[in-house]
């Protein structure tokens, strides 16, 4: 017997409703954003280069290399416009996609949009990102493969570019121990937890999963999947031909590193936003039957365990979107380059 | 200090192959590419220079044949021991060569050394 405790606190169905639309809302202005870049239209004015001009300026100060060339910062900005508006696009379009994919399965399985609320929202954080994250690694190929295109001057950098040189290979090794100790947990708690698993959505309302294993373990198999996939990505992005060429040689290398990092760091950010949001998924799938059914299994330290585990993945996807967003100032960038551009 | 940089000019008739063996060679004989140092792979290079990898693997097999290079298990083409001196004498080599054509060709237009040396610093000047 389930009771639906919860139903009486609160109606689920705006909140469905509301997290559609700004899944739909996130999309179209990624769009619009991004389309400038795709159509042969400007649709920004020269301020709004000045700002893009300013943003990178502020990333190389930081990174100490401040130039006097005066065009350096607004051919970075040009540069990152050429490859970042394609990816937003892609990333835009798939975000709609989401909106409309999810809420129809919603509707179809269970007449309304509540599936939304699924899992503390974390469900549809999850599916945001990784089509948002799938949308973006699209765009950005097919970017680079049209700038590639029309690039006409050969230059090489002799320096050996590997996905350790931009981040630290303990980001991934700390997800992979993550997803191993999501699945063991599961595991563990799948032996108190009787013959279903439960998926509370919004309005109270519980849908019941067999306890298999499984149902067990395929959000961990899914956040091993997102991890992999990601880091093919992100290793895909290392292996880009170099593609940016400014006045010098010297330069263009430079220009490729600080923009291959930009779009290294969104992808690094997505793919942790991604394992965090599916844990989540998973200790709202296994923890709501052992804390509210079988407490007295779980003891003191599996509710702190609890406890610590819910605000550090909700740390992690806050930190995670930041990151995407955050300034070029990167320090690998600084052990990657070997020569501060001169002046025109 | 200029970056590790090599350029590939297609309107030049030096084979591309060639381009490369002589950017990287001259990068270890002024000893910017320092012995055990690792080269980028084939595939990176052949990418970033939007030429086919054979022309790489070309230019690689002849820097290890001439000793500037080795391929290590594992790790790819890296700066072989003692390529510094090698590349010092060739480098030392390369200039007699061009300064002896340098002496021929004035000898038989009839420019005396002073006017050599002065259109030397016009050109190269010592900074």
């Amino acid at each position: 017997m389930i009771h639906d405790i919860s139903r009486y606190c609160f109606d689920a169905g705006p909140i469905a409703l509301f997290i559609a639309g700004m899944v739909l809302l996130a999309g179209v202005t990624f769009i619009v954003s991004g389309v400038g870049g795709v159509l042969p239209l400007d649709l920004t004015g020269r301020h709004f280069k000045r700002l893009q001009a300013l943003y990178w300026e502020g990333g190389l100060r930081r990174l100490g290399l401040a130039t006097d060339a005066t065009d350096f910062a607004p051919a970075l900005a040009e540069n990152w416009t050429r490859v970042s508006r394609p990816a937003m696009t892609g990333a835009g379009i798939a975000l709609v996609m989401a909106a409309f994919v999810g809420s129809i399965a919603s509707w179809m399985l269970t007449g309304t949009l509540i599936l939304w609320t699924g899992l503390g929202y974390a469900a549809a954080y999850a599916v945001a990102f990784t089509l948002g994250a799938a949308g973006y690694a699209g765009g950005l190929l097919w970017s680079v493969g049209r700038v590639q295109a029309s690039s006409e001057r050969r230059a090489a950098s002799l320096v050996r570019r590997r996905l350790s040189d931009y981040r630290p290979w303990q980001v991934p090794a700390c997800l992979f121990l993550l997803i191993v100790y999501c699945a063991v947990r599961s595991l563990v708690y799948s032996h108190f937890l009787g013959r279903y698993l439960t998926i509370e959505v919004g309005d109270g309302t519980r849908f019941l999963v067999p306890n298999q294993l499984w149902t067990v373990t395929i959000l961990p198999a899914c956040m091993f999947l997102a991890l992999l996939w990601c880091e093919l990505g992100m290793a895909r992005v290392t292996a880009f031909p170099r593609l940016f060429f400014q006045s010098t040689a010297d330069r263009a290398v430079l220009v490729d590193d600080l923009l291959r990092v930009r779009a290294l760091r969104t992808l690094q950010g997505a793919e942790i936003a991604i394992v965090a949001c599916l844990a989540l998924c998973q200790m709202f799938l296994t923890d709501f039957g052992m804390g509210y059914v079988h407490v007295w299994y779980v003891g003191v330290l599996g509710m702190i365990e609890a406890y610590v585990m819910l605000p550090a993945a909700v740390f992690a996807v806050v930190g995670s979107v930041c990151m995407m967003s955050f300034n070029p100032a990167f320090d690998p960038v600084r052990r990657r380059i070997v020569h501060v551009p001169e002046a025109a | 200090m200029t970056p590790l940089v090599i350029e590939i000019d297609l309107e030049d008739l030096t084979p591309p192959y060639e381009q490369i063996r002589d950017q990287v060679a001259a990068f270890i004989a002024s000893e910017r590419l320092l012995e055990g140092a690792t080269l980028p792979s084939v595939r990176q290079l052949a990418g970033d220079l939007h030429l086919a990898p054979n022309t790489v693997v070309r230019a690689y097999t002849q820097l290890e044949q001439r000793g500037w290079i080795v391929a290590a298990p594992r790790r790819g083409f890296t700066v072989a021991g003692g390529s510094i001196e090698r590349g010092r004498e060739e480098r030392n080599r390369q200039i007699d060569r061009a300064v002896a054509r340098l002496a021929q060709t004035a000898q038989r237009l009839g420019v005396n050394p002073r006017e050599v040396h002065a259109a030397i610093d016009r050109l190269y000047p010592a900074t």
